[in-house]
């Protein structure tokens, strides 16, 4: 008995109650992660609405499985596995379909956003993360899984070895082989936007090919 | 150090995975090598970026639907838990009848499960229940597997195929077909919506068939509940169904002809045979309660309810859902217990079931009796594997009616608060 409590990880206190399905429990550990789930669903799918789908799935599947989670890890870790695999498993299954393009998207989110600063910074910024993101699209699900957690939410390879349920070895060639992927195809894109950008106007209501 | 690997050199060292051997050799490089240089720096200024993303911001709303999700998620499965526990009994002898073939009894005692379901529907759903199950199988199904992918461990997913592979030595095994066609009319006559009004009505040829075809939907979505806790039994199933049907596979062509006779013969031979027969034990009644109650202190008639039930010789069942229980109490009790429970809070809803156990008691001494008549004629055509198989399914019969019996002598409540 004590040598398998050894085994477990402190866990988040509401765990106990939402395993015995307390409502107060679970809108907690909602509260306490839906933002990072959210964040993981919408980097990996690229799309609000699929997205908030996700994200809702992932909590049910947290839902029907909590019973499973063996408290060997840390619950964020069970719940990014969790996350990053239902992400994984849309994307394999959407291959092919076509969504909502992210310029479109782009274009869209441009023209409703409204903050403090200058225009045209705010243009800049969005138009390097509508880049990034459209980068990221071009990986396959595997790599943009494990950029996503090394790079954007800065995880240690420990933890992603743990998360995706690979070797550390692997998470060091795998995150290797993303980088270098994103950076091809980050270049690829950059050199073609330059060239789109001196065909079209700067302005830019409808700078993209809608896909 | 040379230039091959160099992402994969530059990967490590940005993120300090190099040993200081490594490193060292490295940076000797780097300052030597301008390509090298460079691709390091794009590689600094690409991981700053992504780090540097703005987090988006969670939309509105999303929190209150996901919370929705799981609360219709925890509705459905207080529902289950509930149903399942009524339906345990009939569960358990399934489980015997499961294993060893005999499917006839089996689809008998799920159809008296289908009558429970009916009324079960009643109380917590609307119509749309069955559909609704068949979602919760789906999903679930569909959650399962994913799980799988991600090296948890997932049981239901196995189901659909073990079934699917059930269908083979169905068709293969003459007796079971036999036995399901003819037992299938005979299944709602057993099993009547509510046991006193049916048996003072006349049996009419169209309403049996009716029952016997909104049975078997209802069959298929009591199977999906009930799932996972028959997987593994199906597993055996399928391995006694595989073995016996490879046994006799000599056999096979004089158990036809055999059976085809039996086939036409087999109601007649049923009304014979029943009156041979032993009498049923009186009392043989399942009696299940489900009540709804409003209280505010749920928690504590929770444990209450645990305590008496205890102190009266039941058990509790299942108490793992919110704001529910499940309990078995001797009949003897039933009075007292459910009563006491009744003024604990303001009833909302209360459904008692009685599930009349005398007909499937009758069903089972029949295949007992008919197993034994098997037995004989096994014996004297001399084909030792027939009367052994006559044998074993005597045994099981045996042991199922001692089930039924320890069942007729509890009573089975359900309890669910709401605030």
């Amino acid at each position: 008995m004590e040598d398998k409590k050894e085994d477990k990880k402190e866990q988040p206190v509401w765990l106990k109650a939402a395993l015995q399905n307390d409502s107060t429990a679970w809108d907690t550990l909602v509260s306490e992660n839906e933002r990072f789930v959210y964040h993981i669903a919408y980097r990996m799918m690229q799309n609000e609405e699929e997205a908030k789908d996700i994200s809702q799935e992932i909590f049910l599947k947290v839902y029907r499985n909590l019973s499973k989670f063996d408290e060997k890890s840390a619950f964020s870790t069970w719940l990014y596995r969790i996350a990053v695999n239902t992400c994984i498993d849309a994307l394999r299954k959407k291959k092919g379909k076509q969504t909502i393009s992210l310029e479109e998207q782009f274009q869209s989110d441009t023209q409703i956003q409204d903050t403090k600063e200058s225009p045209e910074y705010q243009y800049l910024q969005k138009e390097k993360s509508m880049y990034i993101m459209q980068t990221i699209e071009k990986l396959s699900p595997e790599h943009r899984a494990i950029l996503l957690l090394r790079d954007m939410e800065d995880m240690s390879y420990g933890e992603i070895a743990e998360c995706l349920s690979v070797s550390l070895g692997t998470v060091k060639s795998r995150i290797a082989r993303a980088r270098e992927q994103f950076k091809k195809e980050f270049l690829n894109k950059k050199e073609l936007f330059i060239k789109k950008k001196r065909q079209t106007s700067v302005k830019g209501n409808k700078g993209g090919d809608n896909v | 150090m040379k230039c091959e690997n160099r992402e994969e050199k530059i990967s490590l060292y940005i993120d300090r995975q190099l040993d200081w051997q490594e490193q060292k050799e490295f940076l000797k490089h780097i300052k030597q090598c301008p390509e090298c240089k460079q691709a390091l720096q794009q590689a600094q200024q690409l991981r700053q970026m992504l780090l540097d993303m703005p987090q988006e911001e969670v939309p509105e709303g999303l929190h209150e639907n996901i919370m929705k999700a799981i609360q219709k998620e925890m509705q459905k499965e207080a529902q289950k838990t509930s149903k399942k526990a009524s339906n345990k009994t009939i569960i358990k002898r399934k489980k015997v009848w499961h294993q060893y073939g005999v499917l006839a009894a089996s689809f008998l005692i799920l159809a008296a499960g289908v009558s429970l379901y009916k009324k079960n529907n009643s109380i917590n759903m609307d119509n749309t229940a069955m559909q609704l199950s068949g979602d919760i199988l789906v999903g679930e199904g569909a959650i399962l597997a994913d799980m799988d992918e991600l090296g948890e461990v997932g049981e239901v997913g196995e189901v659909e195929e073990i079934e699917e592979q059930n269908n083979e030595p169905f068709q293969q095994q003459p007796n079971i077909t036999q036995s399901r066609t003819v037992k299938n009319p005979e299944t709602s006559k057993a099993l009547p919506q509510t046991p006193y009004i049916a048996s003072s009505e006349p049996e009419t040829q169209k309403t049996e068939g009716a029952e016997t075809t909104q049975s078997e939907g209802a069959e298929e979505a009591i199977q999906g509940e009930q799932n996972d806790q028959n997987s593994e039994q199906k597993q055996e199933t399928q391995k006694v169904l595989t073995q016996s049907a490879s046994e006799t596979k000599n056999d096979i062509e004089s158990d036809i002809a055999d059976d085809l006779q039996d086939n036409g013969e087999i109601k007649s031979e049923h009304q014979k045979s029943t009156n041979n027969m032993r009498a049923v034990p009186s009392n043989m009644k399942s009696k299940s309660l489900q009540i709804t109650l409003k209280a505010n202190n749920a928690d504590k008639i929770l444990k209450n309810i645990e305590k008496r039930v205890k102190a009266l010789g039941g058990e509790v069942e299942t108490a793992d859902a919110q704001n529910s229980i499940t309990v078995k109490v001797p009949l003897s009790e039933y009075n007292n217990v459910s009563n006491w429970i009744e003024q604990q809070g303001e009833v909302i809803d209360k459904q008692e079931f009685t599930e009349d156990l005398a007909k499937q008691y009758k069903e089972i001494q029949k295949q007992q009796y008919d197993a034994s008549e098997k037995e004989k004629e096994a014996e004297q055509k001399q084909q030792p594997r027939k009367a052994q198989e006559a044998r074993k399914i005597q045994k099981e019969c045996q042991n199922a009616l001692d089930e039924l019996k320890k069942t007729a002598e509890f009573a089975t409540i359900t309890a669910i608060f709401s605030e």
